[in-house]
């Protein structure tokens, strides 16, 4: 199970960082072009809100698995006995939001099919920003659901990482 | 129940969840939902619940759009850290400094503003210069409290020096300008760097023997250290000053600088395959973790909007007839509280849609309180017990103890104060250049 699920980790990490390098080049050659020779990239914006909305929902599973959100963890400190209990009180409650969004989430995207939606530019069909997201919610709940029945979070790869501590933003 | 004691319950409960170490994102989804729903009904709240992620998506154009400016800074940042300038830096600045007493701590905050100007994040600061400035400060002899002390306090310019991920995130939520939050933060910057080498320079005086003399560099080694630094020249003259000169937009700069970034490594042989993937997937994991918080504050945000909050406490304010300064004072002591328990971004997701109302209110600049609010969270950053540099040092020198590190900043903290004093009575050192470069 450790195995499959660092699998799907792994590949669903992978996709968000190949996202992140779209994004960058992208807009790096619609710089370019723009610049030299007066043709920028048609519907790079597009483009990368297409591939932002990857980077983020492919990548925010993880967090849950690995326990990286940010949290306040002084009570760690106050009552260590309660480590484990808080910890599953904590996937309880994730399990409870994700759960919500990913129900309520389902609706709109279907009246956006319905409604056959496009972008401006490149006349993608909306439904293609918004499946990322919520296929990224739906996943993050299932590691949720895994940290909830192993009680513990240090059961994904806490080994990709190079070096940097989590629990920080700045 | 009125709304204002919804809104009272809210915040209470969003406080206790954090206390019970559920994450700051699930605890502002629950209270602001529960919020919304006891306000306005559960339809509204689950369809405003429902909504708020799919504005981080391209259903959503322009909002979106926006955003791809954090993971491109973050990602700047995380290359340029893997790319072997942090080195170079320090051997430049210690080309300048060598001779001197304390010149290696000096050196140390001087690489660590050149690379801020590249890098968004004191996090990656503090962890890139440790690594190189620490160990050479040991072989000398340096006291420990002051060399990890150093580092710690000179990682947080990466967050006042431009570009830097806070005022990034400040400008999402304030809807001001990047490339003027940006050029505020400019001198400010460079003040609190001129600040702490003051601190060094006193300590030297004071307790000379915490820094002993290190053999001065000739002419020749010092102008080779210094020519090294063209790369970070280069990535600054894209990321930052391109902005103003009107080449890029904030987002294409971070763009453009970030594949500059990695050219530059792999040119140098400084940056691998790996190096670079490793640096892609920090970017992911911490735009991820970010982004999650974001849509919590949405939510919560929207409650608080709902609740007219920040309107009730802006009349306050003016009916009480409390002076600006005093405000201030106690927007000070709110984020020195908050500093104890609560990290830099989540606070400032919090609190400035509460109180950018109130400050401007005051007749205060959006962009000025932005700049206030990133020296404020690099005074976070350091004070103990949640100093998170400080953390960030101490894992990479393990033997060193965490209330040594916290003491070794102290000194340091005090510069931190003398600019937030600065600030206030002289807005101009964070509203000229802005005026200027406009």
């Amino acid at each position: 199970m450790r195995t499959l699920l660092r699998m799907v980790l792994r590949g669903l990490d992978g996709i968000a960082v190949l996202a992140l390098l779209a994004m960058m080049l992208t807009t790096t050659t619609d710089v370019v072009l723009r610049k030299l020779i007066n043709k920028p990239v048609t519907g790079a914006t597009e483009l990368v809100e297409l591939a932002l909305g990857v980077a983020f929902f492919f990548a925010a599973p993880g967090v849950f698995a690995r326990g990286a959100n940010i949290a306040v963890d002084m009570i760690d400190a106050w009552l260590p006995s309660w480590r484990n209990a808080l910890t599953r009180l904590s996937a309880l409650l994730a399990i409870l939001t994700l759960g919500l969004l990913a129900w309520h989430m389902w609706k709109p995207m279907l009246d956006i099919i319905s409604y056959g939606d496009t972008s401006a530019d490149l006349q993608i069909p909306k439904i293609w920003f918004m499946a990322p997201a919520w296929f990224g919610i739906a996943v993050a709940l299932l590691m949720a659901v895994y940290v909830l029945l192993a009680g513990e979070i240090d059961a994904v790869a806490k080994d990709d990482a190079d070096g940097l501590p989590r629990g920080s933003l700045t | 129940m009125s709304v204002g004691a919804i809104g009272l319950l809210a915040v209470l409960g969003l406080l206790a969840l954090m206390m019970l170490r559920v994450p700051i994102a699930i605890a502002l989804i629950i209270s602001g939902t529960l919020g919304y729903a006891g306000a306005q009904g559960w339809p509204i709240a689950l369809k405003t619940l429902a909504a708020v992620p799919y504005e981080l998506t391209g259903a959503n154009p322009g909002a979106a759009y926006s955003f791809s400016v954090v993971p491109l800074f973050i990602f700047m940042g995380a290359v340029a850290s893997r790319a072997n300038m942090s080195r170079e830096l320090f051997e430049a600045a210690n080309a300048i400094f060598s001779g001197v007493r304390g010149a290696l701590a000096a050196a140390t905050i001087g690489s660590c503003a050149a690379f801020a100007a590249i890098c968004g994040s004191s996090i990656a600061t503090a962890a890139t210069f440790s690594k190189v400035a620490i160990p050479e400060m040991r072989r000398y002899g340096y006291d420990i409290e002051l060399a990890t002390g150093a580092v710690a306090s000179a990682g947080t310019l990466g967050i006042l020096i431009p570009p830097s991920l806070i005022l990034v995130i400040y400008s999402l939520v304030a809807e001001e300008s990047i490339a003027q939050l940006f050029a505020a933060a400019m001198i400010p910057g460079i003040l609190l760097a001129l600040g702490y080498i003051v601190v060094i320079a006193i300590l030297a005086r004071l307790k000379p023997h915490l820094m002993p003399i290190t053999p001065s560099l000739p002419l020749r080694q010092r102008i080779r250290a210094l020519s090294g630094t063209w790369k970070l020249a280069l990535l600054f003259l894209l990321a930052v000053v391109g902005i103003y000169a009107g080449w890029f937009s904030p987002t294409e700069a971070a763009a453009v600088a970030s594949f500059a970034a990695i050219a530059i490594g792999f040119a140098t042989r400084a940056l691998t395959w790996r190096g670079l993937w490793a640096a892609g997937l920090e970017t992911v994991q911490t735009t991820a973790m970010l982004f999650i918080i974001v849509i919590g504050a949405f939510i919560f945000s929207r409650l608080i909007v709902l609740t007219q909050f920040p309107l009730t406490l802006t009349v306050w304010v003016k009916e009480m007839g409390l002076a600006p300064w005093m405000v201030i004072l106690a927007i000070v002591a709110l984020y020195l509280l908050l500093g104890t328990f609560l990290e830099e971004v989540s606070t400032l997701l919090i609190t400035v849609p509460v109180l950018l109302p109130v400050i401007k209110g005051l007749g205060y600049d959006p962009v000025w309180f932005g700049v206030f609010v990133t020296v404020m969270s690099t005074v976070g950053l350091i004070s103990p017990p949640v100093g998170l540099t400080v953390f960030v040092v101490q894992s990479q020198n393990p033997d060193v103890p965490l209330q040594k590190i916290f003491r070794g900043v102290m000194p340091f903290l005090y510069a931190d104060c003398v600019l937030l004093a600065a600030l206030v009575v002289f807005p101009g050192l964070a509203m000229w250049l802005p005026g200027v470069l406009k």
